[in-house]
């Protein structure tokens, strides 16, 4: 038969960022920066932490849009895309799903737009190689998606609907009930769009770009007795996209994915230690159509168990982390044909603060049925010289698998790959005052055995352990509180990067910017706020040969918020304010200037 | 020819898509074509045109973008003369430029009734006959789209197994080989000519990738698989005059699959392994010496005394066209194209 090839192939610094309490301006998604070692873990690391009122918006794409500059490569609007940390590849930044690992089996991606946040608790973004606790693969950084059960004797339920351009709509239901027992959280979230947006300065419009989408969530916890608890935490999600032609050319093709997602858990311990035990499963099918009209289409599907536990001894001073990692899984489908892998992993990490100075040793190991993958392992440092001054130092290795798609494909998997290999350092500075917090961090990943796919004496595409890349950069995170009265909130935040990231032939690997500037303004009076977020972006280069490239730009997006009380929130957003033409991906531009009505109402 | 490049489309999002944006030196005053080569660039957005002169002295990238000040489109294919026209398949846009071949000014789009156009034969000055695979996901709807070249408009579609590509044609048929699109296939399609319909059916080898006419024999080179399990390429010589009779079966090795089959006065040329083979149209079995060796080809062609190959390098970057005369088998120039530079027309 034919082989098609189907874009399901395609088919994210050591400061601590913590959530400002509510109060009568937190209509704010405040993040402000944490001054000290947070009591469970002592953080030599470099995160930021988004909660729950900042992933009402429909995407994993748009959250970390609105609040990072992290680059992110796109189809275009609500299209297939990949993160894009420290200049690495969207298969460099490994997703998480309540600790499990979720980029794709089959292309070793997460879609941004194939995951809706509305149901999470928490996002945590850590840039950066050392991943030893969450498992391999992420060179470039984690991003962590979390439920975080509690048994707050809470109820309300949240309606968060958003209307916006090219009839787009979303609305999410959140219902949360728990007592001292009992936790149950749900989360529904339809979204569709027409996605047919004009394309600045061109007399063209986006075609066959509608989608669409559903995504549930459930979790419960029980809490036994004061040793015992346990929990289950579900998503399931189908999205339905017809993928968007090219400026200049024509397509009809659709892609859904389904995203089943599950996990059962057994907490053991008090504070002092803790032992927790979870089985997961995670399911991910790709069904490509080259035509929506018709039902014809190929499929690709995964699905991974994982059983693990990890043990934790958490002192004041020293904690001690010793996991244990079950993993088997299984693809099959029209690509790839039917092929298991089956894993073993052991995790150790020691972090001890002695006075002023912390540190993390971290090791894994990991046996593969098919690899031998190396021994990784990071050793992360923070010297806290001043009380407004914090010193890291870092040093980690990673090594990413070969996926399905890389070792199976027809035509071309070449399964004799080896794993990636990379080495990771980095140095940051802390500055923190009250109202003000600067973060600097340099970083240096080096990359070798770098799988890609060339053309094999022009018959067929084969992948190859070829590639080196190295990636050098500075990132600055910086806050300054304005203004703080009691009717009154100012406060600015940027994030810029600036990183070089070459190939073996020293020039700059193309799809990787090397200039990111992202900012948010805040200004909230009583009732009212208004934000203005902005994006620079540098120039993209699309040839080896550096002769082409996208064009820099520049994106500036105003939310205007009205609480009247706690229960109801109004925002109007107005997005690429300047109607700016702007594209990741060559001939795959995003909207002019759109706007969106969001109306949250919570009743508890 | 080569469609492989369709096959990145998203495979690689981090490290191999191409584009276009193209910053050329130019050397030539756009609108004066006549008399030079032009390569067809086959990126994925932004195709392009390059134009070398017939003396090899002036290069210039992008001239359809440059004369007609718009994108060609993506993935354009190949690029036929027919009169004062050149016709422009451009595969994922699924349509036709007709321009001026003197001045690349477009006459006209060809939209209608062409998915996946791929190679077009013309015949008797006033017919083209368009290889087109339509759905890719389907095995069963690919088609020879057949045009009116006076009016550009396409007449009728005729029905043809999986995956027709090269396209060629003699006063009384067209021959379609059947490469198989992005799976496999083993035959030649016969069009009668006067009836526009499939006459003759010729199993070959997997994969015929490219033919030639000689006389009455029709030459026809298969690829073989080279990917799972192996099968050898083939070379065919066949008799049009004798109901289509293989004359002779050239076999390779298992595991050596030669493409870009070539004629040049007297003379077959094709490429194997990096290296340039020569035989006679009269030889009965394959040569054992190498003709030119190191030659990156992509894809090549012979005309006139010299053999006009295209390297399309790492597929990201620009490639080269470089010409060897055919009777010293050495180098003579090579310049620079656009990004993944196939298929070859001239003009003159």
């Amino acid at each position: 038969m034919r082989k098609i090839f189907p874009l399901a192939l395609i088919i994210i610094n050591s400061f601590a960022f913590g959530q400002k309490k509510e109060n009568f301006y937190s209509v704010l998604d405040t993040v402000l920066l944490q001054s000290r070692f947070n009591k469970t873990t002592l953080q030599t690391y470099n995160h930021k932490v988004l909660k729950q009122k900042s992933l009402k918006v429909a995407s994993l794409e748009n959250v970390l849009h609105q609040h990072s500059d992290i680059f992110i490569r796109s189809y275009g609007r609500g299209m297939v895309s990949g993160i894009s940390m420290r200049g690495m590849g969207a298969s460099h930044t490994q997703v998480l799903w309540n600790g499990i690992p979720i980029n794709s089996k089959l292309n070793g991606q997460t879609d941004l737009n194939s995951i809706y946040t509305s149901g999470f608790d928490q996002l945590t973004i850590k840039k950066g190689g050392s991943s030893v606790i969450y498992g391999s693969g992420a060179s470039g950084g984690i991003v962590l998606l979390t439920n975080n059960p509690n048994f707050n004797q809470n109820f309300y339920l949240n309606n968060h609907l958003s209307i916006g351009s090219y009839k787009t709509i979303n609305n999410n239901v959140t219902m949360e009930l728990s007592n001292k027992k009992f936790y149950s959280k749900f989360n529904f979230q339809a979204n569709q769009s027409q996605n047919n947006y004009p394309i600045p300065l061109y007399d063209k419009t986006n075609k066959n770009g509608a989608y669409s989408g559903i995504n549930f969530s459930g979790n419960f916890a029980y809490r036994i007795n004061t040793l015992n608890q346990i929990y289950f935490k579900s998503q399931q999600s189908f999205i339905d996209r017809n993928l968007s032609s090219s400026m200049y050319g024509v397509s009809s093709d659709r892609l859904t994915t389904q995203d089943n997602r599950y996990l059962l858990g057994w907490k053991l311990g008090k504070k002092k230690w803790q032992s927790r035990t979870d089985l997961a499963l995670i399911k991910e099918k790709f069904s490509y159509y080259f035509d929506n009209n018709s039902a014809r289409h190929t499929n690709n599907q995964s699905q991974t168990w994982v059983l693990k536990n990890k043990w934790s001894l958490l002192q004041k001073k020293h904690q001690l982390y010793i996991g244990n990692e079950l993993g088997y899984t299984q693809g099959k489908g029209d690509g790839i044909g039917n092929h298991q892998r089956k894993s073993y992993a052991f995790f150790v990490v020691w972090a001890h603060q002695i006075n002023r100075f912390t540190y993390h040793a971290n090791l894994r190991k990991e046996f593969v049925n098919t690899y031998a993958p190396p021994i990784i392992g990071a050793f992360e440092t923070a010297y806290k010289l001043h009380k407004n001054y914090t010193l890291r130092a870092n040093i980690s290795t990673n090594y990413r698998l070969p996926t399905f798609n890389d070792l199976y494909w027809t035509m071309g998997g070449n399964p004799d790959l080896k794993p990636e290999k990379s080495l990771s350092y980095e140095l940051g500075q802390d500055v923190v005052f009250k109202n003000f917090k600067l973060q600097l961090t340099a970083f240096y990943i080096q990359s070798t055995n770098m799988i890609r796919w060339t053309p094999n004496n022009s018959l067929f595409w084969s992948p190859k352990n070829i590639d080196r890349v190295d990636s050098k950069g500075l990132e600055l995170q910086l806050q300054q509180k304005l203004i703080e009265t009691k009717k009154i909130l100012a406060d600015i935040s940027v994030n810029a990067t600036y990183q070089h990231t070459i190939d073996q032939n020293n020039l700059q690997v193309i799809y990787t910017p090397q200039q990111l500037l992202w900012t948010n303004i805040k200004f909230a009076y009583q009732h009212f706020s208004l934000q203005y977020i902005a994006h620079y972006t540098g120039k993209i280069y699309t040839s080896t040969s550096l002769s082409q490239f996208l064009d820099p730009y520049f994106i500036q997006n105003i939310h205007l918020q009205y609480q009247p009380n706690k229960k109801i929130q109004v925002e109007t957003v107005v997005q690429n304010l300047t109607n700016t033409f702007y594209q990741t991906m060559p001939d795959r531009p995003f909207p002019g200037r759109n706007y969106q009505l969001n109306i949250n109402y919570k009743i508890n | 020819m080569k469609k492989i490049n369709v096959l990145l489309t998203g495979l690689l999002i981090s490290s191999l898509i191409f584009t276009g944006c193209k910053k050329d030196v130019k050397t030539t005053e756009p609108g004066d074509y006549e008399n030079g080569i032009f390569v067809v660039n086959e990126t994925m957005t932004n195709s392009s045109i390059s134009y070398l002169s017939e003396d090899y002295s002036a290069v210039e990238n992008g001239i359809f973008n440059k004369v007609n000040g718009e994108s060609l489109g993506d993935q354009a294919q190949s690029i036929t003369l027919n009169g004062d026209n050149a016709y422009i398949m451009v595969s994922n846009s699924n349509k036709i430029e007709v321009v001026d071949k003197n001045t690349m000014e477009k006459k006209v789009t060809i939209a209608s009734q062409l998915i996946k156009p791929r190679y077009m034969a013309a015949v008797d000055g006033n017919i083209g006959f368009i290889s087109c695979w339509g759905d890719t996901g389907d095995d069963n709807d690919d088609y020879v789209a057949i045009l009116n070249t006076t009016n550009n408009s396409v007449i009728s579609q005729l029905s043809v197994p999986l995956g027709p590509e090269k396209i060629i044609a003699d006063d009384r048929y067209a021959y379609v080989a059947h490469k198989g699109a992005w799976g496999n296939n083993n035959i030649v399609s016969v069009i009668d000519l006067g009836s526009r319909q499939i006459s003759n059916t010729i199993q070959v080898s997997d994969k015929p990738e490219s033919m030639v006419l000689e006389n009455h024999f029709l030459w026809v080179l298969c690829t073989g698989t080279a990917w799972g399990t192996e099968t050898a390429g083939a070379l065919y010589k066949i008799d049009i005059d004798n109901n289509f009779s293989i004359v002779q079966q050239f076999q390779f090795a298992v595991t050596q699959h030669p493409q870009n089959l070539s004629y040049d006065n007297g003379k077959l040329y094709y490429y194997l392994d990096n290296q340039v083979f020569k035989m006679d149209s009269n030889d009965t079995s394959l040569p054992s010496n190498v003709f030119i060796d190191n030659v990156p080809a992509y894809n090549m062609s012979a005309k006139d005394g010299k053999l006009y190959v295209t390297d399309a390098k790492n597929y990201t970057s620009e490639g080269d066209i470089i010409i060897y005369d055919l009777s010293t088998a050495t180098e003579i120039t090579r310049k620079t194209l656009g990004i993944i530079p196939g298929d070859i027309s001239f003009n003159f």
